[in-house]
């Protein structure tokens, strides 16, 4: 077993006016030949400064000032920066989240990657520019670019997001360097094209035998991929072992509390694990062990002295309960007793039954579409004015009391459509009609009544927030707006217990709260006029594991405490298992399936349906030999220009030429509550009943 | 592309239009009488009368907006009215002395003040870096006026280095350049200290974008990422920038032209507005307005080549 990469005792410090703050302490471990190594923890835990560690590109105020970081036995830190330079990209690649930021936009995917090659030519002497262009183009080919000969020579603009992340990727390998540093690669991606990169990454490294470091905060993608484990928490490692051992028996609290806040089918009726309080800021960690504060095991000696690392099994573990002179409760029953696994109150089934008085939102073929602006002159020249069909011809009920999601890849319409129901976007024709009442045509001025009782939750927490104004402020604007008396300090306490922030956080400011505080400051706000519709746009996006398990539960609380109606906009599908009652799957501005959220996922009638359930990555390694992952070819088409007949038949398995004429009309399967528009539902349904039993 | 330079056509007549009304109606407005201000106080009250007809000021405006119209149609700019000559004559005999100037000048600030920014971009923080913003600063601040009659005071009275006024002589290639230096420095001040903040700014900005750090990850040499990667980036917002900025050069040459006594289209439309010879006035805002539209459009296709994303027939795609 070749050692790639070992990671020894690694320091890494930041020096600020203030002071230096440890961003990385006694870091160890080691990625084996081949080998795929995860390293999680959540955001501000020091992963990526790791990999810029590795890479010697730390920011002019970092410094590593201790350990090593022994690549294939020479020590990276002993190397000049011209040699480190020649080690970068040849011996040591890395990809990064964003692949619509990380190329560069003003150069041709030809000229980027064959600089890239050339870069190292001292090496691989006498390669000329055509040589190192046929190179580009085989690696290119290799990643699934179609045709990429005559695609090479285009700018990356004119590729999609999949695409980009593959041709980062084929610059990344085209040297076929020994270790591969993927930073949260696929964070920015949809999830069947998740799919799609961590397959491909895990075909390369079968092929050419690359080591990864795979950055991440996702569990699931960790279970799918990875060979070794690394858990990261404020700077330490805390703890590294084979993936089986890691998730089956975790043994750092910390670990535990992680894998028990991601929310799957499993915790279905359960409330998720969250951890109090958050991620320490590298200005005040705490002294001894960095977890301390947040843990329920936690003993007087965890506040004084540092933990030392123990082995239990060849997996490591940074925590006190492994000592063996360890007093307190043994750290396996860490959250097993603690009460957080109260089941919610048992969901009555009939929710799902009621009568069609109940409906608290209807559509009726609902259309919203987009035109191009062209202008006058545009228009006095003859030029074609596009159509974006965002919302095409959607009919849906969403009941009283009950959660629907609504899912799909970006460019689906659930957005859109989520946003013409509060008639924030003016509908093209059909209708849309909440208790009964239709409001396509209402005045603005009767919306804004009825604006009292629907309310959004949008997606971005921070920026969603006025920055001049004050938590109490933001929380007392709706009252203002709708011109409702209240007693102003009351109601703002009275709101944020309802979200569980303390009266502490009404005088601050947006910029000063965290991302999970922010997003419950939207919530309250949405709260404010005690609303019975909510539509929640990616309620959980850009949160960590641990928060979003806090936010989650408090939607579930909120729903069962004042009966209210949600409409989850999301491409998270593990959420979706967890708060849905119903699913709606939307794909190019047409609602493909609906039906009940377990149905759905063990069931699913529509093939596209049944590609973004399997695409979902499950946060348990033993799954993944196990489970037959459908892979969805290719990238949902542009809304400009829907595919004829069926729009989903260019990338489905079971097309037939029936479909590539007639759409498909959504028709419920067997008389249930389950709807689906596919030409052979019939048969889709009679397969995964097969696989199922 | 093509539906794009069809749609730039007709934006730039609609604009020519509105020019044309502008001036056309400024004569209207402008209070005292062009015809005497021509004549001067003697003139008899029929002499006055037949150069008011002469100016088509006893007409309405939009009279004269047509005839200015069908004169352009026919490709002349009108007759002038103290001489007798056809204006074109006397916009394409100083038009090109103009031009140069704008385009020595820009060319200055261009080879200036570009490699001042990317200097300061790419050693922040450091001495040098505080001295060059103290000269761009100082640079930006000194209006071309105040420029030009410093060099004037310094390099022509006082050292009799180089010449203070006009064109030099006929034919003399040296001696056009050497008349040219001053007026062209001073012109150029405020934009090289311009250009030197914009690019600086632009230039470190994008160093912290991250494809620059996939170029350092990839092992790139830092001067390919330096001056070929991130500067072609950087140079996108400046490019819009100067676009507009010969146009604005040009305003600035009219001082310049007249401090130096340099003949221009600036002397030219200032010495017509002294004695209110309106045709000359319009046709040299016209002339000015033209190419003030006319660099924009190179700008925007300067721009489109240096940045793929921009797409200009956007209906078309």
């Amino acid at each position: 077993m070749e050692s790639i990469l070992k990671v020894e005792n690694l320091e890494i410090k930041y020096h600020t006016r203030q002071a230096t703050l440890s961003a990385v302490h006694k870091a160890n471990f080691e990625i084996i030949k081949g080998q795929i190594v995860g390293l999680v923890g959540e955001s501000g835990c020091g992963k990526s400064t790791i990999a810029s560690a590795i890479m010697r590109l730390l920011p002019p105020n970092g410094e590593i000032t201790q350990g090593k970081l022994l690549f294939k036995g020479t020590d990276l830190l002993g190397l000049s920066e011209d040699e480190m330079r020649h080690r970068r990209g040849q011996d040591i690649s890395m990809i990064f989240q964003d692949p619509m930021t990380s190329l560069n936009p003003v150069f041709n995917i030809e000229e980027q990657m064959v600089d890239a090659i050339l870069a190292h030519r001292s090496r691989n002497q006498s390669k000329s520019r055509s040589e190192a262009r046929e190179q580009a183009i085989s690696m290119l080919n290799r990643v699934g670019i179609p045709d990429a000969a005559s695609h090479i020579r285009n700018f990356p603009h004119q590729f999609s997001g999949g695409m980009r992340q593959r041709i980062m990727i084929a610059t990344a390998l085209q040297t076929n360097p020994s270790l591969l540093i993927a930073d949260e690669p696929t964070s920015a991606l949809d999830v069947t094209l998740e799919a799609q990169i961590t397959d491909l990454i895990r075909k390369l490294r079968d092929d050419l035998q690359t080591s990864i470091l795979y950055i991440t905060h996702d569990l699931g993608i960790v279970a799918e991929l990875c060979d070794q484990v690394v858990v990261f928490y404020a700077g330490n490692v805390v703890e590294n072992g084979e993936i089986h051992q890691v998730f089956n028996s975790p043994l750092h609290p910390y670990t535990r509390a992680l894998l028990l806040s991601h929310p799957s089918n499993k915790n279905k009726t359960v409330r998720l694990t969250t951890i109090k309080g958050r991620v320490p800021s590298l200005k005040d960690l705490p002294v001894g062990c960095k977890f301390a504060p947040r843990c329920d095991l936690a003993e007087s000696i965890c506040f004084e002295q540092e933990p030392v690392q123990t082995n239990v099994n060849s997996h490591f573990v940074l925590c006190h309960a492994y000592a063996q002179n360890w007093q307190g409760k043994a750290a396996e029953t860490y959250l097993n007793s603690s009460n957080n696994y109260q089941p919610t109150k048992e969901k009555t089934p009939q929710r799902l039954l009621v009568s069609e008085s109940e409906q608290t939102v209807q559509t009726k073929d609902l259309k919203v579409h987009f035109k191009d602006s062209i202008g006058f002159l545009g228009k006095l020249i003859g030029e074609k004015q596009g159509l974006v069909r965002a919302v095409d011809g959607v009919d849906v009920e969403v009941f009283h009391g009950e959660s629907l999601a609504l899912v799909g890849e970006s460019g689906s319409g659930k957005t859109t459509l989520g946003r013409t129901i509060l008639r924030l976007e003016k509908p093209t024709s059909g209708d849309v009609l909440i208790n009964g009442q239709e409001i396509t045509h209402t005045s603005q001025k009767d919306i804004r009544h009825l604006r009292v009782g629907m309310q959004m939750i949008f997606q971005d927490p921070i920026s969603s927030l006025s920055p001049r104004k004050t938590v109490s402020q933001l929380l007392l604007e709706p009252f203002k707006i709708h011109k409702i008396r209240v007693d102003s300090d009351k109601k703002v306490d009275e709101l944020l217990e309802m979200v569980g922030l303390s009266s502490e956080q009404a005088d601050k400011y947006p910029h000063q709260l965290s991302g999970g505080q922010a997003r419950r400051v939207g919530i309250a706000r949405a709260l404010a006029l005690k609303p019975s519709l909510m539509i929640a746009d990616e309620p959980t996006a850009g949160l960590d594991v641990s928060v979003a398990a806090g936010i989650l539960n408090l939607m579930k609380d909120l729903q069962d405490e004042f009966g209210l109606t949600y409409i989850l906009i999301t491409h998270n599908l593990n959420i979706i298992n967890f708060i849905a009652d119903r699913v709606a799957v939307m794909y190019l501005g047409k609602l493909v399936e609906i039906g009940e959220t377990e149905t759905l996922f063990s069931h699913p009638r529509h093939p596209y349906t049944e590609a973004l359930m399997s695409a979902v990555a499950i946060p348990d390694p033993s799954l993944r030999d196990k489970r037959k992952r459908i892979m969805l070819e290719g990238e949902i088409p542009s809304p400009r220009n829907p595919p004829s007949g069926c729009p989903f038949h260019p990338r489905c398995r079971y097309k037939e030429e029936l479909c590539t004429r007639v759409p498909p009309k959504l028709e419920s399967f067997q008389n249930s509550t389950q709807w689906a528009a596919c030409h052979f539902q019939d048969q889709i349904g009679r397969e995964s009943e097969l696989l199922n039993h | 592309m093509l539906v794009y330079v069809v749609k730039r056509f007709f934006m730039t007549i609609l604009v020519l239009l509105l020019v044309i009304t502008f001036l056309s109606l400024l004569v209207h407005i402008v209070p005292g009488d062009p015809a005497s201000a021509i004549l001067g106080p003697r003139a008899t009250p029929a002499l006055i009368q037949k150069v008011r007809s002469a100016m088509d000021l006893d007409k309405p405006f939009y009279y004269q907006v047509g005839n200015m119209v069908l004169n352009l149609l026919h490709g002349s700019l009108g007759t002038d009215i103290i001489t007798g000559q056809p204006i074109s004559r006397f916009v394409f005999s100083v038009l090109p002395h103009t031009l140069i100037l704008a385009i020595t000048s820009l060319s200055l600030a261009v080879l200036i003040g570009i490699p001042m920014g990317v200097f300061s971009a790419t050693h922040p923080d450091s001495w040098m870096d505080h001295l060059m913003a103290i000269i761009s600063i100082s640079f930006t601040t000194i209006p071309s006026y105040v420029a030009g009659l410093f060099l004037l005071l310094i390099f022509a009275v006082q050292l009799h280095t180089l010449p203070a006024m006009g064109l030099g002589k006929a034919g003399d290639t040296i001696d056009y350049i050497r008349h040219l230096i001053l007026p062209s420095i001073a012109l150029a001040i405020t934009w090289i200290g311009y250009l030197a903040r914009l690019v600086r700014t632009s230039l470190l900005e994008v160093l912290n974008e991250p494809y620059v750090r996939t170029s350092r990850s990839e092992g790139l040499s830092e001067g390919l990422i330096r001056y070929k990667y991130a500067l072609k980036n950087a140079l996108i917002p400046t490019i819009a920038v100067l676009g507009v900025g010969l146009g604005s050069l040009m305003g600035g040459a009219v001082f310049i032209e007249i401090i130096f006594s340099r003949p221009g289209m600036g002397l030219l439309i200032y010495n017509a507005i002294q004695i209110r010879n309106y045709p000359m006035v319009r046709s040299g805002v016209l002339i000015v307005s033209f190419l003030f539209i006319l660099t924009n459009f190179i700008a925007d296709l300067i721009y489109t080549f240096l940045d793929p994303r921009i797409q200009l027939n956007k209906g078309q795609s």
